[in-house]
């Protein structure tokens, strides 16, 4: 998973207050390479092993996989890219249109924060390519906070490489990430061939037909059951909805309207298939299967630690493709975040205010918990922005059909939307209600939420919009 | 000379996958996968690193 996308949201991109006219437009090509080396980051070695963790079986990794990304390119095709390629603006000012300055401020910060402990999580990742080197001590599944010094300085001096560079050459990097995305997601590859024939070696078993691999997959990789302890059973659904909603911020949250903006047609949506099939299903399948690899040979090793993991595969390439996918991936991240920081507080300067950002990701990455509880923050994540793009598919379709003003705050030069921000925040309440009371997982609720968020903003608009009349 | 770095550059990211494939099918030694994909790492990245620059020198060339 990545969030690449939401450059073009910030302000300092181009054609950020204006549609796309027709000469700026994109083929359909664009977004196929887009899509494909940004979905294959560094945390998919975090969340592959995170399903073995959480007793996956292998009809439902791979079936919940092909359904649940199937949804999320539906998704993309059919809510995100129609609006972008209708209205072609930035997910930004569209909602500014409707919400209001103020609101939009409040969103930035949802954001940003997020975004930092996402990048948090990638320097965790690329922290643990140092521990093969270094034989500090490192954190297991179930850790919450840095357990050795040797991993607090790894953090550290990682964290505070990629904050210096992401406020000082956010270009190299991304100029680096393009170079590093094809090879990146070959040893992703790679690391799933390894991983398998150290299976078949193993087990001893004779591959002679897809029978018999669907056999190994079923008896030794993926065998389902408990979970191990602390985890969360995920069955068929469970990975469904996971590969469905974990870029739920971009498609259903509508984050990619600021990318699909440039799109010729609105089906090039489909070419998110490439990120979704490549990222989103062989490399979590590779980075699964050297997880349950590792288990295999000792059950007791339950730690998920990508660099011993990629290094036992593919050797020191395993180890730069580590270092690498988490740094390429935390960069854009931190930058991100400093943008939508920096959108509140527009006279502080950029590089201060990205380096800050960095420092606050590295500490959080020095906390194990974002990256071990991965899967849960990523549907949390989601969840958080989803209301949002629920206001936005609402009042780009259906709120004129109910006999109201679309683009509110800016017909009515409000700054905050109360409709909207209520939507939101009264539909997150309801989330947390469904998942701490009615029991429905937070992989799940975002499903419910979504209706929610979208009656709730007809609703209070109905009233809202009786009360304060528009002044255009 | 560009033709010729991009070539290298193609064929040093097969080379980065057919070692695995190879070892998959029993044909090669684990070892010598690592210190494959590791050469081949190289070569890629060299390669393209140079391509840049190249790219980026025509380009402030131009625009002088």
């Amino acid at each position: 998973m990545s969030e690449e996308q939401n450059q073009t949201t910030q302000p300092g991109t181009e054609f950020e207050r204006e549609p796309v006219p027709q000469r700026a437009r994109l083929g359909f090509k664009s977004f196929i390479g887009m899509y494909a080396g940004e979905h294959c980051a560094g945390t998919e070695l975090m969340l592959g092993p995170l399903f073995v963790a959480a007793g996956v079986s292998a009809f439902d990794l791979i079936g919940g996989l092909i359904l649940g990304n199937a949804l999320a390119v539906l998704s993309w095709m059919l809510m995100c890219a129609p609006i972008a390629t209708r209205a072609r603006l930035t997910l930004y000012y569209q909602l500014e249109k409707i919400c209001g300055r103020r609101l939009v401020t409040l969103y930035n910060l949802t954001n940003g924060v997020m975004f930092c402990f996402l990048a948090g999580a990638m320097v965790t990742v690329s922290a643990t390519a140092l521990g093969v080197w270094f034989k500090f001590d490192m954190p297991g599944l179930n850790d919450m906070y840095p357990n050795s010094v040797g991993w607090v300085l790894a953090v550290l001096v990682l964290g505070a490489l990629i904050a210096v560079v992401a406020a000082y050459g956010y270009n190299t990097v991304a100029k680096f990430a393009n170079i590093a995305s094809p090879w990146m997601v070959l040893v992703f590859l790679a690391f799933g061939f390894i991983g398998l024939k150290q299976f078949i070696d193993v087990t001893g078993t004779q591959i002679n037909s897809v029978g018999d691999l669907w056999t190994l997959a079923n008896t030794s990789i993926w065998k389902g059951g408990d979970p191990l302890p602390g985890q969360v059973k995920f069955t068929f659904w469970h990975v469904t909805f996971f590969g469905w909603f974990c870029n739920m911020a971009m498609h259903i949250g509508m984050s990619d309207l600021s990318v699909f903006r440039f799109a010729k047609k609105s089906w090039y949506g489909v070419a998110s298939g490439s990120g979704m099939y490549v990222g989103h299903f062989m490399a979590w399948i590779s980075a699964s299967i050297l997880y349950a690899y590792q288990l295999h040979l000792n059950s007791a090793d339950t730690d998920v630690l990508p660099g011993p993991l990629a290094y036992r595969a593919a050797g020191i390439a395993g180890i730069l493709c580590v270092i690498i996918a988490g740094w390429t991936t935390a960069n854009p991240t931190i930058y991100r975040a400093g943008l939508a920081f920096q959108a509140i507080i527009p006279k502080a300067s950029r590089f201060k205010v990205t380096l800050a950002t960095g420092m606050v990701a590295t500490i959080a990455g020095m906390f194990p918990a974002f990256a071990m509880k991965l899967l849960d923050f990523v549907a949390i994540y989601g969840m958080l922005l989803m209301p949002m793009g629920a206001v936005i598919f609402v009042d780009f379709w259906l709120i004129k059909k109910f006999g109201l003003q679309s683009y509110y705050a800016e017909a009515s030069g409000k700054l905050f939307n109360w409709a909207a921000g209520a939507a939101w925040l009264v539909t997150l309440g309801i989330c947390l209600i469904l998942v701490k009371y009615a029991g429905i997982q937070i992989y799940f609720v975002s499903l419910p939420g979504w209706f929610v968020a979208a009656i709730l903003y007809v609703v209070i608009s109905k009233f809202y919009q009786k009360k304060v009349r528009p002044t255009a | 000379m560009k033709t010729l770095i991009q070539l290298i550059g193609y064929i040093s990211i097969i080379v980065l996958i057919v070692p695995s494939m190879l070892y998959l099918a029993g044909k090669v030694e684990l070892d010598q996968v690592k210190t494959i994909m590791l050469i081949a790492t190289v070569v890629w990245f060299g390669a393209n690193i140079i391509l840049a620059w190249h790219l980026e020198n025509k380009l402030m060339g131009k625009d002088k």
